[in-house]
Formats: structure tokens, C-alpha cells, sequence
């Protein structure tokens, strides 16, 4: 666009008030990749500006500048997706680790992609767990740092047929055991893997110390908030279940 | 080079400007007012702001702003003690009580959940909470977290602690504004106000 406004739409994936009339709001555009933007809402907080700026809600947004942070001109809601209760956790959660991963100003439609279709499924209603476990598989796949499933990670050679697999994260996936940090991992998972199938309520946990594993490193030593809240959610909701 | 010392009107106008839209020149309008015109006036702001400052707390029970150790509302014993009003800020406690439509008791969680930001329930002090539940007194709470993602997420949270130790929940209705209309409102509302419909 002319006098360097740039437009693109994208998810709101965080935003918090910065001095009294403005926010500051990390979005996701499918052009762009992850921008910083600064937003002046007018008047009191709660105002229909402010209001629109919500998590997962689909923005078309115009902004300017040079800088890391740009200044946002104008937006409009497109699409809204409701994200209620423990699904709101889980999409908070998505945001959590694109927050940790996604690098400033670089497209990537790919993980673009995912998110969106992510938060569609988490929408949809129906069990969480797998669509978060297929949303790291994907994530870790499109920024490449995905384990080679046909290859054993110790010997080169093709990943042979066995009975049970080891992962060692940063490494892949052997059919012996490559460290003392390996995991354990039964055949069904890495044929389900290999057809990116996250469906299978008992394989819950495995799918899930995989992806935990293989994104720890990127993540970085401190713990994600989303997650323990989500711990905690599940505390409470075992107690419920057992009365 | 050491800096000037600043004047005592340079210091005042500089701390007006921790008040909410108070730029430089309203700062300056303000100390100018006070000097000139209305130093009756400066005196008892200071006076009250100081002693504001240093007195005013939290409730013990509801975690609101007071002087007291428990506020005036908590320290009303004509208030229905089964119903449980949760809501983020004291002001909501001041809005829902004008409306006069709440008469139980208050927790004020001092903002909501939001992970993105630091914020878990221990910051909200939800074990607190947790304590009133198991304390038997009360056998319902009302959630009136605004209605944003934090806010939803914030109630559903508390709603599964309030299951855990079998108090009733109900969240307040969201839906189209008295003296609104239909066509300024945004689809969610809309949906929102659709699906929690009553019979009329």
C-alpha cells in the first residue's frame, strides 16, 4: 500500500495495556509472521476499541513504521472464534508457545496455517488433548525441527520394524536406546506419528511426552503459565470425577 | 554539568502527572488552580491523599479496597452470607452495588487470569477463596468475570474449584445492553444473548 501502511490480516495473539491510552498487541498475520504492534484505543478501557482486541480474534489490520514495535492505524474484526472455558486454557496455550517461537517479522503461511486450523478444531468442541498434540507435531515440523521418523537417529540407516522405539529429543528416534534421556515409545505411536492420527485416547500421554520433550528445548527454562494452569485444571477436575 | 534542583512547582506539576489523562499541560493547569485560587482545597487533598496512602488496605475477607480490617459490606451481618459474588475489581463491586441487585458478599480477585501475562490463581489469591468454600457458609457463588477470554477462562477455573468442594456456581448473562440495539452488536454478544435465552 502507498505511504508505507502495510495491511495484512491476522490473529490477536496477545495484548496488554501500555500507558493509559494505548495496548500493546502481538499478532500473527498470515503475510508477515509475528508483528509488535502499538495500539491507541480511545477513551476508557473496556471501550469498543479496546473490547475488539481480544485473543484469537481475526483482525484485518493496517500499520506503519520502521521499527521492532509498529504503530497499528486501524483495524476491523473479521471473525471472532469463540474459544470458551478449558478450550479458552488451550488456545491461550497455542499463543503461550507461538509467543516463545515465532521470530519478529517473518512469514511463515505454514504455521499460519496450523494455528489457524488449530484453533477451528478447539472451537469445534469434542476432546482438546489431540488437537494440541497434533498443533506442536505440525508447529515442530513447519519451523523444521521435526524428528526424522524414518530414520533410525543413531545409525542413519532406515528406521528398522520393532516391537517398541526410544526418542531422544534434538537427536529422533531409534530402536535402541540412544541415551539416558530417551523415551520410550510403543510401534502404534510411531505408526500414528507417521500418519499424524492424534486421536487415540490411549495414546494420549505418549504423544504428549514426545511433543513436550521435543519442544522443551525451544522453549527455554521457564515455565509456560498456560500449561501449569491447565495442571492445576486437571487437578481440580480429577477431584470432581472422583466424588 | 550537576542538574539544577528542580523548583517545588516543577515537583508538583511532575507528580499530578501519575493521574490518569493528566499530560503536562493539565498538570499545569492543576497546580496553578491549587496555588492560585484554591490552596484550602490543596491542603485537605494532600492531607487526605496521605492518609488514604498510608491506611487504605485490603479487606481480609474480600480482598477489597478499605481502611478497615473488614469492610463495611463484609462487616454487614443483614446480607444473605450463602451467596458469593465474584468479581476483578472494586469498582465492579461499586457498579453492582448502585445497581442494588446483589445482596450476599463479595470476593474481589484484583484482575483475572491471564498466563500470557504471569497472572495464575495464586496471584488472585484463589487459595483465599478455596478457604470460604470449604468454610460451609456459603452454597453459591456468582461469577461476574468480565466478559473477555481472561475473564471466561478466570470463571471456568473457579467454577471446577467450586466443584471440587460442591458449592453451586451461576455466571452472570451476557447479552444485548439495556437501550441497545440489534444491529450495533457484535455477533458474540448476539450468539451469547441467543443461546441464554429465558422464557418470556
Amino acid at each position: 500500500m502507498s505511504n508505507g501502511t502495510i495491511e495484512s490480516t491476522g490473529f490477536l495473539l496477545h495484548s496488554r495495556r501500555f500507558r493509559e491510552n494505548s495496548r500493546l498487541v502481538d499478532v500473527f498475520t498470515a503475510d508477515h509472521g509475528r508483528v509488535s504492534l502499538v495500539a491507541r484505543v480511545s477513551g476508557r478501557p473496556g471501550s469498543v476499541g479496546a473490547a475488539q482486541l481480544q485473543p484469537f480474534r481475526y483482525l484485518l489490520l493496517r500499520w506503519r513504521g520502521q521499527r521492532a514495535l509498529k504503530n497499528l492505524q486501524s483495524f476491523e474484526a473479521l471473525e471472532m472464534i469463540a474459544l470458551d472455558g478449558e478450550a479458552g486454557i488451550c488456545g491461550l496455550y497455542c499463543n503461550e508457545v507461538l509467543l516463545r517461537l515465532l521470530p519478529d517479522v517473518l512469514p511463515l503461511p505454514g504455521v499460519f496455517h496450523v494455528y489457524r486450523q488449530t484453533l477451528q478444531r478447539l472451537a469445534a468442541g469434542g476432546p482438546l488433548a489431540p488437537s494440541l498434540r497434533r498443533f506442536e507435531w505440525q508447529l515442530l515440523s513447519e519451523l523444521g525441527y521435526l524428528a526424522d521418523l524414518e530414520v533410525d537417529c543413531l545409525t542413519g540407516a532406515p528406521l528398522a520394524d520393532a516391537e517398541s522405539y526410544y526418542f531422544l529429543p534434538g537427536e529422533g528416534f531409534s530402536v535402541t536406546m540412544p541415551g539416558r534421556d530417551a523415551l520410550a515409545v510403543s510401534r502404534g505411536v510411531i505408526e500414528a506419528l507417521r500418519r499424524e492420527q492424534f486421536d487415540a485416547a490411549e495414546m494420549q500421554r505418549e504423544f504428549r511426552s514426545i511433543t513436550t520433550a521435543a519442544l522443551q528445548p525451544l522453549l527455554g527454562s521457564k515455565p509456560l503459565q498456560s500449561r501449569k494452569l491447565m495442571q492445576q485444571l486437571t487437578q481440580y477436575r480429577r477431584e470432581n470425577d472422583n466424588d | 554539568m550537576a542538574m539544577a534542583p528542580t523548583s517545588l512547582l516543577e515537583q508538583l506539576m511532575e507528580s499530578l502527572r501519575c493521574l490518569p489523562g493528566v499530560g503536562p499541560k493539565t498538570a499545569q493547569r492543576m497546580a496553578f488552580h491549587l496555588l492560585e485560587r484554591d490552596r484550602n482545597g490543596g491542603r485537605r487533598l494532600s492531607a487526605t491523599l496521605a492518609e488514604a496512602m498510608e491506611k487504605i488496605g485490603r479487606c481480609s475477607q474480600c480482598r477489597t479496597l478499605t481502611e478497615k480490617e473488614v469492610c463495611d459490606i463484609c462487616s454487614n451481618p443483614g446480607r444473605n452470607a450463602q451467596l458469593l459474588c465474584v468479581v476483578e475489581s472494586p469498582s465492579d463491586v461499586l457498579a453492582i452495588e448502585q445497581s442494588g441487585a446483589f445482596r450476599g458478599y463479595y470476593f474481589v480477585l484484583m484482575g483475572h487470569i491471564s498466563p500470557l501475562d504471569g497472572i495464575g490463581p495464586e496471584e488472585l489469591g484463589l487459595d483465599e477463596l478455596e478457604k470460604r468454600f470449604r468454610s460451609k457458609e456459603v452454597s453459591e457463588i456468582i461469577l461476574a468475570t468480565n466478559p473477555t477470554v481472561e475473564g471466561e477462562v478466570t470463571a471456568h477455573y473457579i467454577s471446577e474449584m467450586a466443584r471440587a468442594n460442591n458449592v453451586k456456581t451461576s455466571r452472570i448473562a451476557h447479552g444485548v445492553p439495556f437501550g441497545g440495539e440489534l444491529e450495533y452488536i457484535d455477533s458474540q454478544t448476539l450468539t451469547h444473548a441467543f443461546e441464554g435465552r429465558t422464557s418470556y
